[in-house]
């Protein structure tokens, strides 16, 4: 034990002398930058509140008739004084206004304030003046016949704009179609609508985003790289001959594999709660972390163990990474389609799903079975033994 | 002429050793393995289109064994089918999220709830839509079309940047101008000239009238429309998938976030890991095992031997490259083989120079690195920064112009066969040009016994490459104009990153973080120089060359790539504009403390205060946009 104990700590000392610890923390904060900037960049675009006050004022949307109208979509959510649009189901008709059409007003119902224009030109001129930021042309085809209604939308050019206006009008849209379904599907044989009464609640809809992606992949990068540091430890001794000098020490090879394991492994948990610690700070509740912490150690110890095995057989560091990297490539590929991959476990676990235990356990054994394995080999193995046995 | 074939000669040499030895590296057994391996990675990515992630999330609870059976086949949920009353038992006692009887859907106020509430309903739509989808008649199954138009137009960011331009010359004229949006954009519409403005606002009115006019019978050829019957809709939906849509029922219209670019992007980037990991590995065993020295010793150049060195690994990756854009513009419906060349020859060019990059990080940094896992930390921190750089922006491919920063977005807009541009090459690919060339530049420098083969740490090893550069004091002019690349790529990627943060915020954020880098960059030399020593005389010259030679480079690297994103108002604060005396006693004045402070007080003080002051200076002239 004592021995295992001085291996680790002079790898650990390593570590923080090459300041390698501190370049893997920087490697995944720069990740979770990244990740912070695809969630809020995405998550903006689907709740535009979310957006600064200076960007959302100028992201009007366009309605527009198909021979007479544009709208404006300054902000202001008016959903109070939507008044179902069951009412007007029969209202686009060419010589009506445009502000009197179903699509006009189920707009309206939604965040966007449509303004109507009388002519393609002024609507054109307001275009390009950026008083508006889109243009939709109302098609003059009824709701109750049985042509297409195409409606044509006109966005600017790369700009963000143009994907925010968008993802207002995906709604009002849909109910549109909706309208016009529930008038023209009584005509198809034998199709009847599934009713279910869903509840209004607001919702977040980068949840999902953040519990199934982000925090297993967070949790889990400091495992993989702890996979690739074992292979560094290993390979090192091998390649500038150190091996030897350890060997004639009085410590087996047993021993220094056990160190170097234990510091690559015993390095992710405190990564990992430092991970879920932040997490919390950034009001995202994840539950389960003491399970979640068994799980990535035992992940860890599985992917650590066979980094030593790669690299123990190999002895040379390219080509144990790039078996590793192709072994990691694999798993992560199998954890896509395994239903309970440890990716998938930690997703449930940090969202408090039921029917996890059970799988907790099996990779905890995996793991020990793996080091069983490897101890075995190091036993029969007598190149790895050492000249000195202080065993009793 | 002859010198020039023995150089040749030379390089190739070495190149050819070096793939004997690289070849030797992996044994018959592990080549096969590997082969293996990835024959297996193969095997389980054609399972793996179906995803388990998140499978089992959330627990519904409900009596209709109909909606169990719609509901089973989305991976996400639990299904309990229960009687009425021991379906809310489970409901409201045993965790299940969801509670539906006879139709009414019930959630718990949890954040989870509520997730499981939208699974729900996109499933129950995702439903609707394959049903209804195989019914023949579709005017009354999908009735609605919408079809997407893409208009040029002047983008927000230059309302801002004219903004700046009017409190600049505020600045110079000390004429108070307004700043507000309404002045600045007829600033900027006047600066088109009226030509300008009347084609552009009459061209979208044309458009307009034109698909206006035009009923749903006489559409033509090229604009896209509304299939005609069901097949072409069945044969639309599968084609839609990696195209950028333009015709879609509202339920099918997907938000233009390609995911798929990302895709695209790790596609391509994938090889170029592992070459890289190989070539520094390479360098790496020279230098362990002191094979390096016999190298050294002939009669070669280090230039050669850098050179012989990375060919191979170059010449393979693009290869790889060559091959890869061939098989994805063939998988993305080309037929024509002379535009599968010819659009693959383009994404070669967009890709030579972030290979490049790759690989002269991989051999700056194994030259760095004194350990094996230092090489490793080292070559995963940069290619993460570089990946980053690479991905993100290209993300927003076909949303903002912001994403041309990175070259993927260049490929993938060929794949999508899109037209792209010189000035657009220009502006992404330029930066990678330079900033590889000069890494490679200066790992040759350091490609000698004393910093190959001893145990000198980085810091070290990085000053030892500036020493060896300034052979004359003179030559700081040019260090300094060699760093601009670097300075604008670090402040390009601080874009990326500060992309997410609400505007006045991003720009201060961003106004420090470059002035920081600057400094760090233009004083660089002149610390190198300091721990010789020097008068007080001297570091005002240093101090002048230094600066006048961040000054030029900056305006020669305005010149090529300004063009793209100057508009925007993070370009302002990258280029500060067209001043021209300013930035330049700015520039002399910030090294000259750094300069003389080093004769008095520790490097990081001196450097703290130079970037208070540059960023002074820059926040006096975006006061405009930050304050307006």
């Amino acid at each position: 034990m004592h021995n295992i104990l001085s291996i680790a700590k002079k790898d650990l000392r390593g570590l923080f002398s090459e300041k390698t610890l501190v370049l893997t923390i920087f490697i995944q904060l720069f990740i979770a930058l990244f990740s912070s900037f695809l969630v809020v960049g995405l998550t903006s675009f689907y709740d535009p509140g979310s957006l600064s006050e200076s960007e959302m004022k100028s992201a009007n949307l366009g309605l527009a008739h198909r021979s007479e109208i544009v709208l404006n979509s300054s902000t202001g959510a008016n959903g109070s004084n939507y008044t179902g649009y069951a009412r007007y189901t029969s209202d686009i008709r060419p010589n009506r206004s445009v502000n009197e059409t179903l699509l006009y007003r189920l707009i309206e119902a939604g965040k966007l304030s449509p303004v109507a224009y009388p002519d393609y030109s002024t609507a054109g001129s307001d275009f390009y003046r950026s008083e508006i930021d889109g243009i939709l042309l109302v098609p003059n085809t009824t709701i109750e016949g049985s042509d297409l209604i195409d409606i044509h939308i006109y966005l600017p050019k790369t700009d963000l704009k143009a994907t925010v206006l968008m993802l207002q009008l995906k709604e009002p849209l849909e109910r549109f179609e909706q309208c016009v379904r529930n008038i023209r599907t009584a005509r198809l044989p034998g199709y009847a609508p599934i009713d279910l009464k869903f509840p209004e609640k607001p919702s977040n809809p980068y949840f999902e985003f953040i519990y199934v992606v982000l925090i297993p992949l967070l949790v889990f990068t400091p495992a993989f790289i702890s996979g690739g540091l074992i292979i560094d430890f290993i390979t090192e001794e091998f390649e500038q001959k150190t091996i030897d000098l350890l060997l004639v020490s009085p410590v087996t090879f047993a021993d220094i594999l056990d160190g170097k394991i234990l510091v690559a492994t015993g390095i992710v948990p405190v990564q990992v709660s430092v991970w879920i610690a932040l997490l919390l700070l950034n009001q995202i509740p994840v539950h389960n972390p003491v399970a979640i912490l068994l799980l990535v150690t035992a992940v860890t110890l599985i992917l650590v163990l066979t980094g030593a095995f790669i690299s123990i057989t190999l002895e040379n560091r390219g080509t144990s990474q790039l078996f590793y990297s192709l072994i990691l490539i694999m798993l992560f590929l199998l954890c896509y389609i395994f239903q309970n991959s440890p990716m998938n476990l930690v997703a449930k676990l940090a969202i408090d799903s039921p029917g996890c235990g059970v799988y907790l356990i099996i990779y905890l054994l995996i793991a020990s079975l793996l080091y069983a394995v490897l101890r075995r080999i190091m036993r029969y193995q007598s190149r790895y033994r050492s000249g000195y046995h202080r065993r009793s | 002429m002859d010198t020039d074939i023995n150089m040749m000669v030379g390089v190739f040499t070495i190149a050819k050793w070096e793939l004997l030895r690289s070849r030797l590296d992996l044994s018959t057994r592990s080549m096969i393995a590997a082969g293996g391996f990835v024959v297996a990675i193969v095997v389980i990515a054609s399972f793996a289109s179906h995803s388990n992630m998140g499978s089992g999330l959330y627990t519904i609870s409900l009596d209709d064994a109909n909606l169990a059976q719609i509901l089973e086949c989305d991976d996400r949920f639990n299904i309990l089918l229960l009687g009425s009353d021991d379906a809310r038992d489970a409901y409201l006692s045993r965790g299940a999220d969801i509670l539906i009887i006879s139709g009414d859907v019930s959630v718990h106020g949890t954040e989870k709830s509520i997730a499981a509430l939208d699974a729900l309903k996109s499933t129950m739509k995702l439903h609707r839509e394959i049903r209804l989808s195989s019914y023949p008649d579709l005017n009354n199954s999908f009735p609605v079309w919408i079809t997407i138009h893409h208009l040029e137009r002047e983008q927000s960011f230059q309302m801002l940047a004219s903004a700046r331009s009017g409190s600049e010359s505020d600045l110079d004229d000390g004429v108070a101008g307004s700043a507000d949006a309404d002045a600045a954009h007829d600033a900027a519409g006047a600066a088109r000239g009226p030509q300008a403005y009347v084609s552009g606002e009459d061209a979208i009115i044309m458009e307009l009238k034109r698909s206006g006019a035009a009923g749903p019978a006489e559409t033509d050829a090229d604009t896209p429309a509304p299939p005609a019957d069901m097949q072409e809709f069945r044969q639309m939906a599968r084609r839609n998938f990696l195209e950028k849509q333009t015709v879609a029922t509202p339920s099918n219209i997907e938000p233009p976030i390609p995911f798929t670019s990302v895709i695209f992007a790790f596609i391509f980037m994938f090889p170029m890991y592992f070459v890289a990991q190989f070539y520094s590995a390479s360098i790496m065993n020279e230098r362990t095992n002191r094979s390096g020295e016999f190298l050294l010793v002939s009669p070669l150049t280090k230039r050669k031997i850098v050179a012989g060195k990375t060919l191979p690994y170059l010449i393979t990756t693009i290869g790889i490259m060559f091959v890869l854009a061939m098989y994805l513009k063939y998988t993305l419906g080309s037929t024509s083989s002379s535009e599968i060349v010819k659009n693959s020859l383009m994404i070669v060019a967009v890709m030579i120079p972030v290979v490049s990059l790759f690989l002269s990080f991989s051999l700056f940094s194994s030259i760095l690195a004194r350990s094996f896992k230092e090489l490793t930390f080292v070559s995963v921190f940069f290619s993460t920064i570089v990946s980053g750089y690479l991905f993100f922006p290209a993300m927003f491919a076909h949303i903002h112009a912001i994403a041309l920063i990175s070259p993927m977005t260049l490929v993938v807009k060929i794949l999508t066969g899109t037209e792209i541009c010189l000035s657009e090459y220009l502006f992404s690919t330029v930066p990678f040009y330079c900033v590889s060339i000069a890494t490679f530049g200066f790992a040759t420098l350091i490609f000698r016994e004393e910093d190959l083969f001893t145990q000198k740490t980085v810091k070290k090893k990085i000053i030892d490459c500036i020493e060896l550069f300034l052979r004359k004091r003179s030559y700081l002019f040019l260090l300094t104009l060699i760093f601009i690349p670097f300075a604008y790529m670090f402040e390009l990627m601080s874009i990326v990153l500060l992309f997410n943060i609400p505007l006045p915020y991003s720009i201060i954020a961003m106004i420090c973080i470059s002035a920081l880098i600057e400094e760090v960059l233009k004083s660089a030399g002149v610390y190198t120089l300091s721990l010789k020593g020097y008068t007080g005389k001297q570091a005002i010259i240093l101090a002048i060359l230094a600066g006048s030679g961040f000054f030029v480079g900056e305006k020669l690297m305005m010149l090529v790539t300004v063009a793209s994103i100057a508009d925007s108002v993070f370009g302002t604060v990258i280029s500060m504009g067209s001043l021209l005396v300013y930035p330049l006693l700015l520039h002399i004045g910030c090294v000259a403390i750094v300069a003389i402070g080093l004769r008095y007080q520790r490097y990081s003080v001196c450097l703290l205060a130079a970037t208070a002051v540059h960023v002074a200076y820059n926040f006096f002239l975006l006061r405009g946009v930050i304050f307006a």
